[in-house]
């Protein structure tokens, strides 16, 4: 690091240590230029010192947090262990197999669950589980010319080949890990399939589906640290049990077993409130679908046969809403659409 | 079933390359027998939009004619693909190691299984197919392309604004901002008319522009892209679908 930018660092981490700061705080602190705080920050951004988030009062702006000393001094030591050669040229997916075990992570998300589905493609964004006193040595560590890592939302807009999400977990990392033929840590179908449904996206859906019609009899369903366990910790058993009754329904067999459901049912009685997928989505299209039929004088017959059965298909699942006792507004193609996909036999209607 | 063994590479990354590779294969086989077949559905979404949009499924969609089904059947069988006919034409499924790769081919017209409406081709889709460069998503096959024929831009545009799958109207609005200078946009407008679909298309743009509105695109963007919709893009967004609305609200 150049000696102006470790003298800017330090100013600016005696002043502000672990708080937040915005860009007018460097300008004002280290009496900086406009372009010098500019490349100040592009520079400690660069090197994966300093985290960029969103400014909780105004949407547009960015607050900076420092990485600590430590924490840097933590990446240089490991980066120190490794051979030069080795470092040369590494992809993201590199650096995670080198990290192995020294900082416990876990793969999240869609790339988790292409590792489990290969059904469709992951975004560039990785998920990574990581431990909340670990995420400056992530940033650190991580960032690099090709990659820019954030906590919560990608908020960065330049162009960068790899972006990395850091998220938490309320079950400890090392638990929800497994590694991979590759050498890199991913979170077990066990923990991502409940992950996906607490999402509760049409596409979060089609992934948990995904997963569970390939590897049925690979995942553990019973046991603390089975689906149906993880699923009432997390207070989601409805929606588990909804889906898998619906993916049993499609393929008018049983694609996970009876038994399964009967544990599921077991920490489910009476009705919710609850509206299954519950993604701001998936809701306003079926407020708008029900706003417009309230005012049928205003449309002709042909639209309103037309919004009557786009209604149907988004309550397709009515048994099964009444057995699970929520209301689910999933259209029934989307299951229907994977399993097909997957060349999981369907029988017929 | 194929095994194949590729050394170095992830399973993911011999997945895609395969179905690269098997996409060419059936472009060049199609050309060279003279058979009708075009690329629709997501990988035709692929070449129309910057890279950051790929949230694909590696099936392959295609169309075909009546008259040529035949012979694609006989091409098709040629590649290792097993066949059945479904009602909106043909299915193909080739396992890979443990995974199976499937192919649709939907003949004379594309039934949109979300809502059973029907899109018949038109006459000038083969003509005006386009031969385009087909990326490779995955880092480690950094390089490897495919020139297929894909299905017109605006016929592309069409299938996907007509369904009611959040997935496809997030892929409308990638082919929309990324390829709106390639649109016809009067084909667009006869190509909505031909099928009736004016009507359909045109309460679906309105109902990105309250969606933009409301933030939900936003959300829709987050959700498969996992970043930011940013203003320029809200700003372009609107631009362009006010502009396809003129042109279909004078029907």
């Amino acid at each position: 690091m150049s000696e102006w930018l470790k003298k800017n660092y330090n100013a600016l981490w005696s002043r502000y240590g672990n708080g937040t700061f915005a860009f007018e705080d460097v300008e004002k602190e280290l009496g900086l230029s406009r372009s010098m705080t500019i490349k100040t920050l592009w520079e400690l951004e660069k090197r994966g010192f300093v985290n960029k988030e969103r400014s909780e009062v105004d949407y547009r702006a960015r607050n900076y947090r420092l990485i600590s000393p430590e924490d840097i001094a933590y990446v240089v030591g490991l980066y120190s262990l490794v051979e030069k050669e080795k470092t040369r040229g590494q992809t993201l997916m590199d650096k995670f197999v080198l990290i192995g075990e020294k900082l416990p992570y876990a793969i999240t998300g869609s790339y988790a669950a292409y590792h489990y589905h290969h059904y469709m493609n992951p975004p560039k964004v990785v998920e990574v589980k990581v431990e909340p006193q670990d995420e400056g040595r992530w940033i650190a560590f991580l960032t690099d010319e090709e990659t820019r890592v954030f906590v919560g939302d990608v908020i960065e807009t330049r162009k960068a080949k790899n972006y990395v999400r850091l998220m938490h977990s309320s079950r400890s990392i090392r638990t929800i890990g497994e590694k991979t033929g590759r050498g890199y840590y991913i979170e077990k179908p066990e923990f991502l399939v409940i992950e996906l449904l607490e999402r509760q996206t049409q596409t979060s859906i089609i992934e948990a589906v995904a997963i569970i019609a390939l590897n049925e009899s690979q995942i553990a369903w019973s046991g603390p640290n089975g689906v149906v366990n993880i699923a009432s910790s997390s207070g989601i058993s409805r929606r588990l049990g909804f889906l898998l009754d619906a993916m049993n329904f499609e393929a008018k067999r049983p694609v996970v077993g009876q038994e399964v459901l009967k544990d599921v049912k077991k920490d489910v009685a009476g009705r919710s409130s609850e509206v299954f997928p519950s993604n701001e989505i998936s809701l306003s299209r079926f407020r708008e679908l029900r706003n417009k039929l309230a005012h049928r004088s205003l449309l002709t017959d042909e639209e309103i046969d037309e919004l009557e059965r786009a209604k149907e298909r988004f309550e397709g699942y009515g048994e099964l809403s009444q057995k699970w006792g929520i209301q689910a507004i999933l259209p029934r193609g989307v299951i229907r659409k994977v399993l097909d996909d997957l060349g999981v036999e369907l029988g017929k209607e | 079933m194929i095994w194949v063994l590729s050394l170095g590479k992830s399973e993911e990354g011999r997945l895609e390359s395969i179905s690269l590779r098997d996409l060419e294969s059936i472009n060049e086989a199609a050309q060279n027998f003279q058979i009708n077949l075009i690329l629709i559905g997501g990988y035709a979404v692929r070449a129309y939009t910057n890279p950051r949009s790929w949230r694909f499924t590696k099936d392959m969609d295609f169309i075909t004619t009546s008259k040529d089904l035949g012979a694609l059947r006989g091409v098709l069988d040629l590649l290792g693909y097993s066949l059945e006919r479904t009602e909106f034409g043909l299915k193909g499924s080739k396992k890979v190691n443990k995974n199976s790769f499937e192919l649709h081919v939907s003949v004379d017209k594309v039934i949109d299984w979300s809502t059973g409406r029907e899109y018949k081709l038109p006459e000038d889709v083969f003509a005006k197919a386009d031969n385009v460069d087909v990326k490779a998503s995955l880092e480690e096959n950094m390089g490897l392309e495919v020139n297929v024929m894909v299905a017109p831009v605006e016929d592309v545009l069409i299938m996907k604004l007509m369904t009611e799958r959040p997935r496809d109207h997030f892929d409308a609005i990638a082919v929309i901002l990324d390829s709106f200078h390639d649109l016809d946009i009067l084909r667009f407008k006869e190509n909505c008319n031909q099928d009736d679909l004016s009507r359909h298309i045109f309460n679906r743009l309105e109902s990105v522009l309250a969606d933009l509105r409301r933030g939900l695109v936003k959300d829709l963007w987050r959700e498969f892209t996992r970043r930011e919709f940013i203003r320029q893009q809200r700003v372009d967004l609107r631009a362009k679908i006010n502009k396809l609305i003129e042109v279909l609200s004078i029907f």
